[in-house]
């Protein structure tokens, strides 16, 4: 289930799905640099990070962590892995854990703006302003409600941030700049 | 003459006939299952009561494993496919996730997972400062709780760990194996009866023909063995059955060329047969397939008293029929104790089966010798016609050679020497698993099914015994650490055990202490990011079995606790490991059950045992012979000890397995063997009918238990050989030994007690 997030921070989509859609640029491989702000409950300041990332349509996605840790997640149709360097920190396979399998679906699927798969998972409410859009995802009753109470996506022509209202209270920001 | 016994025996024919119409309109219950005729093994409740878990749950469940590129939608389309009233899809529980989760959550620092506590005790206070920031830097971090809780989500980590022993998930409301769908199926219905149709392959072929072709079923399941098992000896119960039949029509028409003593033997044979089904119901409640396979061949032992009835009866038609009854009852006596006493061997093993197949037999013999006594006298009126096939068989017995001085001292030597070789070249084999005669294409399926879902060992595991729940824990944690041994030299894939989610007591609150010396490193080195104070360290009870017991994870503990004891189920485990797990049982309170081990173990002692026994029975027969025929006893026994030895010989040439079967043919063989000598010395001066009679029974008897030779149940076939070579080689050998001119009369003096 936490990796239907990946796919949200970088893919956009709601119930004014058709019109964001139209607004998205599609690439068959999206990079870009990130930076991450996590306010995470007892912390007096937000815990920062920042790297780059590539989406490769129907493959699968690298989030690069720089600083301040280098660390890197894969995630692909077989796989989640995240590495420290040479150390696996950890990894999903799925041919143990089918589970994976239909993660990795649904993130390329949203990829692929399948409104009707984000639909099965999430209810949708959206405003379009200009240029820009806003999509907020309220995760229906399920296995996801245990980790987000909502997700907020911003964008125009791509998805330029993405806030993660955690379930144990923690707020994650994750403003992305798509290379040109 | 003997009124009495033959209105005695009226009575009892009566009831056997009421009690046969009960049994074939419905009222008999026949078992399958081929386990249920091995040994119990050594008594060990605890052991037994795990063992009947495992089967139980095991025994009527079907597995199918659904793979191909569209597995889901094909799994369904089968499961829809099967037969319902055959095979009843298992229904998955409601939503198993949660409840774990909720169970564990409130003692979560009680929970870590052997590499957890190595890592925990190796790393630095700044490696688990920058380890905890490290996974708050992940974009799909799943937190659970609260940072200051579990600032390195050891809990998520540990539910991970434990989740990845298991490859089955629900998904979608179907069980996932990787990209496949496991379907279960419950056998409906009220057992197994004994059926020719293969109920439940014909089911499975039906759904199969309706998924896509490229789909790949595999197919296990207990029940698939057992009816593949009831099948096959459907098939030979019948084959044996009729062809000792056949046999005994035959021979007896062209015996006697006349109808009355066909039916009178037919109906000893009968009669005997359906006693030896009736007492087993009547003592066991139902009678096993294998009994009635070893039963059908009964017959062709059953036919020798009407036989030698009938043949005495043609030879001397002047003497008057009761009185030659008379005359013909010591040995007809003598024939049937030791042909019993042969089978009462059979009874004393630890084979349920073989005390069934005993009693079902001893108790068949004795009715058919009951029934020549009390009925052939009175039914049997008229003449019986001489014929020229009795005749020119009874004559060959005047020209038979025979053994002495020399030619006999000759004769045993090359007996000896090209048995002897023959039995140097026996081979053991006391493995059960050899003896079985399962399908390979179900076999593999088992294995190639338990590879892939990962289903441990089911007659492999260790016991672990302690004072309470506690201390069970703790002796099996003990256990797993020496275990982790084997795992890490590839002897052992893995095991399943209820301390890996649950543990002792002592060891729970050592995860307490590490985890919250590891938090308050982490928190410490975090301290002038954190806002005020850390919250306290969580309040934690002990977290006991029970609380685990009620979650999806449940099912899987259930079966792995017992009343006062713990079971650690092993996956894959080598023949190496199996011989090394034995030294386990040193560790206190564990014990290593290895069932198929035991069983074999246990057919070696017996194998051995009963071989020395036999040379025992051999004293004991040749006692009783002397109480009849004193310095002449010998020449009654030496062709049966000779004829087994030559089938041991037989059996080594032959290259086949040597196992106790064997050995429990010998048995039989030395019961019937004696009856052709104890004939032949009993009727020294007669016109040969002894010996057209021996011939004749001995011919039927070949055609049983010869059949029995093309049973592929390995035990079964082990008789067939035995028996086939013994009982030929003791009926031509008979005569050889027993001279017309030399043998004297028996002692008649003291005939036995009718």
């Amino acid at each position: 289930m936490s990796a239907a997030l990946v796919l949200l921070l970088l893919a956009a989509d709601g119930d004014v799905a058709s019109r964001v859609q139209a607004k998205l640029v599609q690439r068959e491989v999206l990079t870009g640099t990130f930076e991450q702000s996590k306010q995470v409950k007892g912390f007096k300041r937000p815990f920062r990070s920042s790297g780059t990332y590539e989406v490769k349509k129907g493959a699968g996605v690298k989030w690069n962590t720089a600083a301040p840790f280098a660390s890197q997640l894969t995630v692909t149709a077989d796989e989640i892995r995240s590495m420290q360097g040479s150390e696996q920190l950890f990894a999903l396979d799925a041919k143990t854990e089918p589970t994976v399998k239909v993660i990795t679906q649904l993130l390329f699927s949203l990829l692929a703006g399948d409104f009707a798969v984000l639909s099965q998972h999430f209810d949708a409410r959206g405003a379009v302003e200009g240029e820009g859009w806003s999509i907020e995802l309220v995760p229906k009753a399920g296995p996801l409600t245990r980790a987000f109470t909502r997700i907020s996506l911003k964008g125009d022509a791509f998805v330029r941030s993405v806030t993660l209202h955690e379930e144990s209270g923690d707020v994650t920001l994750i403003s992305l700049a798509p290379a040109p | 003459m003997n009124p009495r016994l033959t209105f005695f025996w009226t009575l009892a024919f009566a009831a056997l006939v009421a009690h046969q119409v009960y049994l074939w309109t419905g009222g008999l219950q026949v078992e399958t299952d081929l386990l249920r005729l091995l040994p119990q093994g050594e008594r060990d409740e605890v052991a037994e009561g795990a063992l009947r878990a495992l089967a139980d749950s095991a025994s009527r469940q079907v597995v199918v494993l659904v793979g191909g590129p569209d597995a889901a939608t094909e799994a369904a389309r089968f499961e829809a496919a099967v037969d319902a009233s055959v095979l009843a899809p298992v229904p998955l529980p409601a939503s198993p996730e949660d409840s774990l989760l909720e169970a564990l959550l409130p003692h979560r620092d009680r929970l870590l997972t052997a590499g957890q506590r190595s890592q925990l005790a190796a790393l630095s206070a700044e490696q688990l400062t920058e380890r905890a920031l490290l996974q708050l830097q992940q974009p799909m971090a799943a937190r659970l709780g609260d940072f200051r809780d579990d600032p390195l989500q050891l809990f998520p980590e540990f539910l991970r760990e434990r989740a990845q022993a298991s490859r089955v998930r629900p998904v979608d409301g179907q069980l996932r194996v990787g990209d496949e769908v496991l379907l279960r199926f419950e056998v409906k219905g009220a057992g197994m009866s004994l059926g020719s149709e293969p109920r439940l392959q014909q089911a499975l072929d039906a759904a199969k023909a309706r998924v896509a072709t490229d789909t790949t079923l595999l197919v296990a399941g207990v029940p698939l063995f057992a009816e593949t098992a009831s099948v096959q000896a459907n098939n030979e119960v019948n084959t044996i059955g009729l062809g000792s039949l056949l046999a005994i029509i035959l021979v007896m028409w062209l015996a006697f060329r006349s109808p009355r003593p066909l039916i009178l033997v037919v109906l000893s044979v009968g009669t005997g047969v359906a006693a030896g089904l009736s007492a087993c119901v009547l003592v066991f409640g139902k009678v096993h397939l294998m009994t009635l396979v070893f039963g059908a061949s009964l017959v062709g032992v059953a036919e020798d008293y009407g036989i030698h009835y009938f043949a005495a009866r043609q030879a001397r038609p002047e003497v008057e029929r009761h009185q030659l009854l008379e005359l013909l009852k010591p040995a007809l006596l003598l024939a049937m104790v030791t042909s019993v006493a042969g089978y009462v061997m059979l009874a004393i093993t630890p084979m349920p089966g073989l005390r069934q197949v005993a009693l079902f037999s001893g108790a068949g013999l004795a009715a058919a010798f009951l029934t020549v006594l009390a009925f052939f006298p009175f039914l049997d009126s008229g003449q019986v016609r001489s014929t020229r096939f009795s005749r020119v068989w009874a004559g060959t017995r005047a020209k038979w050679p025979s053994l002495s001085g020399a030619r006999l001292a000759v004769a045993l030597a090359l007996v000896l020497l090209v048995a002897g070789v023959g039995i140097f070249r026996l081979r053991a084999q006391d493995d059960v698993r050899a003896l079985q005669a399962s399908p390979p294409h179900l076999l593999a399926a088992q294995k190639a099914l338990a590879e892939r879902i990962g289903l441990p060992s089911p007659a492999q595991f260790f016991v672990v015994r302690g004072a309470d729940e506690g201390e069970r824990l703790a002796r099996e944690e003990a256990l797993l650490e020496r275990l982790d041994a084997f795992i890490s030299e590839g002897q052992l894939l893995r095991y399943d055990a209820v301390s890996q989610w649950v543990p002792s007591p002592r060891r729970q609150e050592e995860n307490r202490a590490v985890w919250a010396k590891a938090r308050a490193a982490v928190l410490e080195g975090l301290k002038d990011e954190l806002d005020g104070e850390a919250p306290p360290f969580i309040e934690s009870e002990q977290l006991g079995v029970d609380a685990v017991l009620g979650t999806s994870v449940g099912a899987a503990l259930r079966p792995l606790r017992l009343a006062d004891a713990n079971v650690v189920m092993l996956h894959s485990p080598s023949r190496e490991a199996l011989e090394r797990f034995a030294t386990l049982g040193a560790l206190p309170g564990v014990k290593f059950v290895d069932r198929t081990g035991e069983i074999s173990s246990l057919m070696r002692r017996w194998r051995v045992g009963m071989s020395e026994l036999l040379v025992a029975g051999y004293f004991v027969i040749f006692a009783a012979l002397w109480w009849r025929f004193r310095a002449q006893a010998w020449r009654a026994l030496l062709p049966t000890a000779l004829a087994s030895l030559a089938a041991l010989g037989v059996v080594g040439f032959l290259d086949e397995p040597f196992s106790l079967f064997h050995v429990l043919a010998l048995w039989l063989l030395l019961g019937m063997g004696v009856d052709y000598g104890i004939f032949l010395l009993e009727h020294p001066d007669d016109g040969g009918e002894a010996w057209l009679a021996v011939g004749l029974g001995a011919v039927s008897t070949l055609l049983s238990f010869g059949l029995l030779a093309i049973s592929s149940t390995q035990a079964v076939h082990a008789f067939g050989v035995t028996l086939g070579v013994g009982v030929t080689l003791v009926w031509l050998g008979s005569p050889l030994f027993v001279p017309l001119e030399a043998a004297p009369r028996p002692v008649r003096a003291s005939p036995p007690p009718a």
